[in-house]
């Protein structure tokens, strides 16, 4: 082989698998997080906070605190009933107190967490757009270098059957069918074992003079002043 | 141009099969975080979900039950103990208390996966985008690879045609097609 370079994409590919996983496994995490931090930031905690977790820790908390009064009523059982009313009553205050103290308690943690939470979301959205933008800079370069190697193609073509010419079809006969015999990169060095005949080209001297001079209202010189390349040059260039 | 094409070097393959290993290993850890994370937000309840809630319940109430009893026994036999008043409102508190503490490990143990889904979540976002980076590079790599075959082929083309055209120059030129 030669030149051709290995084109597979094989951890590419991987990586981009694993990424989206990641990112497909965490898309309802992050999505209900989000929901419930600015539900936190709104209410603080109060009416109106929608967070299941708090509604279940609050469910639990007075589960918990009605299991404990049963035990204690059982535990305090022919106690004295002011006593026993007395424990029973503050047991039942801190009850209140512990479940009342949970949405807050847990919003005032997602609040102070908020500001890392929010912007700790900006590198990693960032590094996606440079990822994007890297992504379009590559694409462009990879268009511009095939643009590139079509045109440097198109210019060996050119190269090949125009450029080499272009001085010939200039200075030499094209030729009646077309194909031209001047045919070496200089036409003026190959000129003279050409098949053009000295006496059509002094011709055309003669008859630029005659064109020049009418042009310029002078008198045509009596011999062809500039060389026949020239003249046959500006001629064709000219006309 | 020639030439043996260079494959993957050594340590690039130790490195791809270690990466594979990597997200391999950790692949059901992986899911169990996120399986547990959106559970505990979407219904702050996960118990049947995390093992070790039920262990820590049940090591909390071993705990809390050996405590009533040492407490029990130190009211039993301190002076002027017995079934008085006093005894019986500390023992009433300390179960109550130990009940409630008991109780709580859930809420606890959710809390603290939720107040750390933020963390866990940025982690797993910036991960995320670092692979999406590795991906991007193998594609602009394969890009800049099929450019350079695309070229390959178009300067394969162009000295084909070049050739080509300069032998019939050289045909013509040489007396073959007239002038």
């Amino acid at each position: 082989m030669g030149g051709k370079v290995d084109t597979s994409n094989r951890m590419g590919v991987a990586a981009g698998r694993y990424g989206g996983q990641i990112f497909g496994q965490t898309n309802a995490a992050r999505n209900m997080l989000f929901k419930q931090l600015a539900s936190a930031l709104q209410t603080g905690g109060g009416k109106g906070f929608r967070m299941p977790f708090v509604q279940q820790a609050v469910a639990r908390s007075r589960a918990a605190g009605t299991a404990a009064m049963a035990g204690a009523r059982g535990g305090l059982a022919g106690v004295d009933a002011s006593i026993r009313n007395r424990v029973l009553n503050r047991m039942s205050m801190t009850n209140r107190q512990i479940t009342s103290q949970i949405p807050t308690a847990v919003a005032s943690q997602m609040i102070q967490q908020a500001p890392s939470t929010a912007l700790g979301q900006v590198g990693p959205a960032a590094a996606g757009l440079a990822t994007g933008i890297s992504g379009q800079q590559a694409g462009i370069e990879a268009t511009v270098s095939r643009m590139k190697a079509f045109s440097q193609m198109m210019g060996q073509i050119a190269q090949a059957v125009g450029s080499k010419t272009e001085g010939d079809f200039m200075r030499s006969n094209p030729g009646t069918s077309g194909v031209r015999t001047g045919g070496g990169i200089d036409p003026y060095a190959s000129y003279p074992g050409r098949s053009l005949d000295p006496a059509v080209i002094n011709a055309r001297a003669t008859e630029y003079d005659r064109r020049a001079a009418l042009a310029t209202g002078t008198a045509m010189p009596a011999q062809p002043s500039q060389s026949w390349f020239s003249r046959f040059s500006n001629m064709w260039g000219g006309s | 141009m020639g030439g043996k094409q260079q494959g993957q070097g050594v340590f690039s393959k130790q490195a791809e099969q270690m990466a594979y290993s990597f997200m391999r290993g950790s692949k059901q850890s992986r899911t169990l975080v996120f399986q547990q994370l959106k559970e505990a937000l979407g219904t702050g309840n996960i118990e049947a979900r995390i093992p070790i809630i039920q262990s820590a319940v049940e090591q909390g109430l071993q705990q809390s039950s050996q405590n009533l009893r040492t407490a029990e026994s130190a009211l039993a036999t301190a002076p002027g103990a017995g079934r008085t008043p006093y005894v019986q409102e500390t023992l009433a508190t300390n179960r109550a208390t130990a009940e409630r503490a008991v109780a709580q490990i859930p809420s606890e143990v959710i809390g603290q996966t939720v107040m750390n889904a933020s963390n866990t979540i940025t982690a797993a976002n910036q991960a995320a985008m670092q692979l999406m980076g590795v991906a991007q590079q193998g594609e602009a790599l394969q890009q800049a690879a099929k450019a350079q075959n695309y070229a390959y082929k178009m300067s394969l083309i162009g000295g084909l045609v070049n050739g080509i055209v300069g032998n019939v120059r050289s045909y013509a030129t040489s007396g073959g097609m007239g002038g």
